[in-house]
């Protein structure tokens, strides 16, 4: 628990990097019972959240997290609330989003994604 | 310029002043020697003329003399310049504002030349009949004659009249051009002759009267061609098969060198005159088709775009289009365009592949060569996306699936009370182990079309908690507030709020909700935990209290979970407050999002799709949800329109307001 903030960053860090770089290999980070909502369209299960993921309509992609927080939840899971800018392909301007996940430990000292949701926050 | 230009009227009506009365050539001249034309072309006798030619001068002359300018030598006196030429020059004159079609606006007299011998040269094989071959070899060797020439010689226009060929330069490259007569080119000896001299533009305003019963015959036909072959109830003018249209044929202009794209301009100069305006046409002709004209590409006919702009139905059936780049004439135009017909050319197998392309082309576009390949639904989903943002990944409507109302009344009175009354607020719905936290995002991207000071961050930069920012652990620890009293005395630092409107002002909200699973039992009888949700609210806020009265936008999002028995009906567990600088939020359109089915290839739609599309269309009529709420009730009742309606009717009280399409507010 008390480490729970280290987790939140080190999670973000790879999750975004690996988004970046191949969203396709994000499976390993879900579970059956995940739930993605990407701009309100909701997925459940890992292979069909990797294949929202898959299909999104952008082939590059690049996440500048902005802010980062974290709070314990239930469970000994982590909540945390990302804000950052995302650009892709030759667009040139940057969009807000807001990203929620919900992690739990997966029982072999690790966390997975339970709740994932992605909005778009234009300004 | 046409539209400008009165139409050539007949004999009687020309009126005697000077540039009035003659269409587009005149028009321009009517505020004296005007060298540069609409087109930006050079007006070459103009430039030759203007310097020369005093006004007035030469108006009484019955006959002009062709070499005017006195450059050329061996310019032949006008002569039997008959129906042939007359045409020639009304063609030119009526087509003169597609300059970039109509390449037989040769200049005059003068400045064009007429070169023999190409049909017998070994050129006259290549696909274009040896033209670009013969042009180029007179560019460069007419640049290579003389070494004091330090420039290139450039050929303006070419026409190609049988064996001949009818060039256009300036004068002084007309002489360069002209020194190589008797030069031999692939395989034969060239002649360079001055042209057979066609009335000028100066001339044959003088010579008006002369010419006057021509023009108007020739107009009178074309009209008459035009007029037969439009469709007033349909709204659609017919222009197919027009080589061998009867009236067309018997004018003489299918006969030999002239084709389609020399006789095109001249009829849409005449369409111009028929409907002088945009608004005009855009009225009268909705539909055009030119079928069986043999293009084999569209740039023979390009002025069709120029002069029906708005059209929304275009039928090219039976040409010979090969490709995209057949087409690549009107990627930028007809944007209104809703139905594209190519059937009967060989681009026609290539349509599956060519859909997208077409799509990107034609934002309007819905047929493809009678195929359905956009609904009413998706044109509009796709124009409020481009409109909302230009954002390459659609925006869909905030997904709201509350339960029992009990995310729309927390967050009625969440925001009711955080402006009003904070302790309120924290004793309703918070307690012990409520966890807050706040952070700032200074970088968010705002457009910068809003260039809205930001107010300083000063009141809540010493409780932000970015931990990207913040990496220190007991400096995380510290900002994460934890229990009403500790919430307490960071919500009494804070600016006071005023949030807008939620029923008046709903476009500056966009609130998600959907329940969640596994939260501690606060009565501890579920070991497994019970349900609640997840709310984000995206929205603004003002500060009226501060200097500044500035505004801020924030995200926040909660966990709610059922309170304890007897004190709470629910709880915050978790309150993530995300403050940035304030930019308004940009909403989707009511029915934005099409439920598409998961990767579903995007292929010309089936037509089970365009089946479903349609019955998603009539439940959304029939019940006021959603498109996309429609469609998801008709996924559930196995796409039955009656079973779907049942289940509406059944469950319509449970559905959240955002399944309405008359979304007031949440």
């Amino acid at each position: 628990m008390a480490n729970f903030a280290d987790v939140a960053k080190q999670f973000t860090d790879f999750y975004y990097n690996q988004f970046d770089a191949d969203r396709k290999q994000l499976a390993a980070l879900y579970r059956e019972n995940s739930m993605l909502t990407f701009e309100s369209a909701s997925v459940i299960g890992a292979p069909s959240i990797v294949e929202k993921l898959a299909s999104l309509p952008f082939e590059k992609v690049k996440h500048a997290v902005g802010t980062l927080d974290a709070q314990p939840a239930p469970h000994d899971g982590i909540l945390i609330l990302v804000t950052g800018a995302l650009l892709v392909d030759a667009e040139e301007r940057p969009m807000n989003y807001t990203q929620t996940f919900q992690l739990l430990p997966d029982g072999a000292g690790s966390f997975f994604i339970f709740n994932d949701i992605f909005k778009l926050v234009y300004g | 310029m046409l539209q400008g230009a009165p139409p050539r009227g007949p004999r009687g009506a020309s009126t005697t002043t000077r540039g009035r009365g003659r269409g587009g050539i005149q028009k321009r001249r009517a505020d004296g020697p005007v060298r540069v034309d609409r087109d930006g072309d050079l007006v070459m006798d103009a430039e030759a003329a203007g310097a020369k030619r005093k006004p007035g001068k030469g108006r009484m002359e019955r006959s002009p003399v062709p070499t005017g300018s006195g450059r050329t030598s061996g310019g032949r006196p006008r002569g039997g310049a008959g129906m042939h030429k007359a045409q020639a020059a009304i063609l030119r004159g009526m087509g003169a504002q597609q300059a970039n079609v109509l390449e037989s606006r040769i200049g005059t007299t003068g400045n064009t030349l007429e070169i023999s011998g190409l049909g017998s040269s070994k050129a006259a094989a290549n696909p274009d009949g040896g033209v670009e071959a013969l042009l180029a070899f007179l560019e460069r060797k007419a640049s290579g004659l003389d070494d004091t020439l330090n420039r290139t010689v450039k050929i303006k226009k070419s026409l190609k009249k049988g064996d001949k060929v009818i060039i256009t330069a300036s004068p002084q490259d007309i002489m360069e051009i002209q020194k190589l007569d008797g030069f031999q080119f692939a395989g034969t000896i060239l002649s360079i002759k001055a042209s057979t001299p066609i009335p000028s533009r100066s001339a044959s305003e003088e010579k008006k009267q002369e010419e006057s019963p021509q023009t108007t015959d020739v107009k009178a036909k074309f009209r008459a061609v035009l007029e037969g072959r439009y469709n007033p109830q349909l709204k659609l003018w017919n222009l197919s098969a027009l080589a061998i249209d009867p009236g067309l044929v018997s004018m003489g202009l299918f006969d030999g060198s002239t084709n389609t794209s020399k006789v095109f301009p001249a009829l849409m100069a005449v369409c111009n005159s028929i409907f002088p305006t945009r608004a005009a046409k855009k009225e009268a002709v909705v539909s055009v088709t030119l079928a069986d004209n043999n293009l084999s590409n569209v740039g023979d006919v390009n002025a069709l775009a120029q002069t029906f702009p708005d059209l929304k139905n275009l039928d090219l059936s039976r040409n010979n289009l090969v490709d995209i780049k057949s087409l690549d004439g009107w990627r930028y135009k007809f944007k209104h365009l809703e139905n594209l017909v190519l059937t009967g050319n060989p681009i026609e197998a290539q349509l599956s592949e060519l859909k997208d392309e077409f799509l990107k082309r034609y934002p309007d576009l819905s047929m493809l060569n009678n195929v359905l390949v956009r609904s009413p639904a998706e044109i509009a989903a796709m124009k409020a996306a481009a409109e909302a943002a230009q954002s390459p990944i659609p925006i869909a409507p905030p997904e709201f699936r509350d339960v029992g109302q009990v995310g729309e009344n927390f967050i009625r009175q969440f925001l009711a009370l955080y402006d009003t009354d904070r302790m309120a607020l924290l004793t309703q719905f918070y307690d012990s182990r409520t966890s807050y936290s706040l952070a700032i995002n200074m970088s968010a991207p705002r457009s910068h079309t809003n260039s809205k000071p930001i107010p300083p961050w000063a009141e809540y930069i010493k409780h932000s908690r970015n931990m990207i920012k913040i990496t220190h652990a007991p400096a995380r620890m510290n900002r994460q507030y934890k229990g009403v009293d500790a919430i307490k005395n960071v919500w009494a630092s804070l600016p006071a709020t005023r949030h807008p409107d939620l029923q008046t002002q709903t476009d500056k909200y966009i609130i998600e909700c959907r329940p969640t699973q596994g939260l501690p039992d606060p009565s501890g009888q579920s070991a497994r935990g019970v349900d609640g949700l997840i709310i984000t609210i995206h929205g603004e806020f003002e500060e009226p209290n501060t200097a500044e009265k500035g505004s801020r936008s924030f995200s926040r999002s909660f966990v709610l979970g059922p309170g304890a028995p007897g004190i709470q009906p629910i709880r915050v567990i978790s309150d993530m407050l995300l403050l940035r600088a304030w930019a308004p939020l940009a909403q989707p359109k009511p029915h934005a999002m099409m439920p598409t089915p998961p990767q579903e290839p995007a292929q010309m739609a089936t037509p089970e799709q365009q089946q479903q599309e349609a019955m998603a269309m009539q439940l959304m009529e029939k019940t006021g949800m959603t498109l996309q709420y429609a469609g998801l009730c008709l996924v559930e009742t196995g796409w039955n329109l009656e079973n779907a309606y049942v289940a509406f009717m059944t469950n319509k009280d449970k559905l959240p307001p955002d399944a309405f399409l008359a979304n007031v507010a949440l």
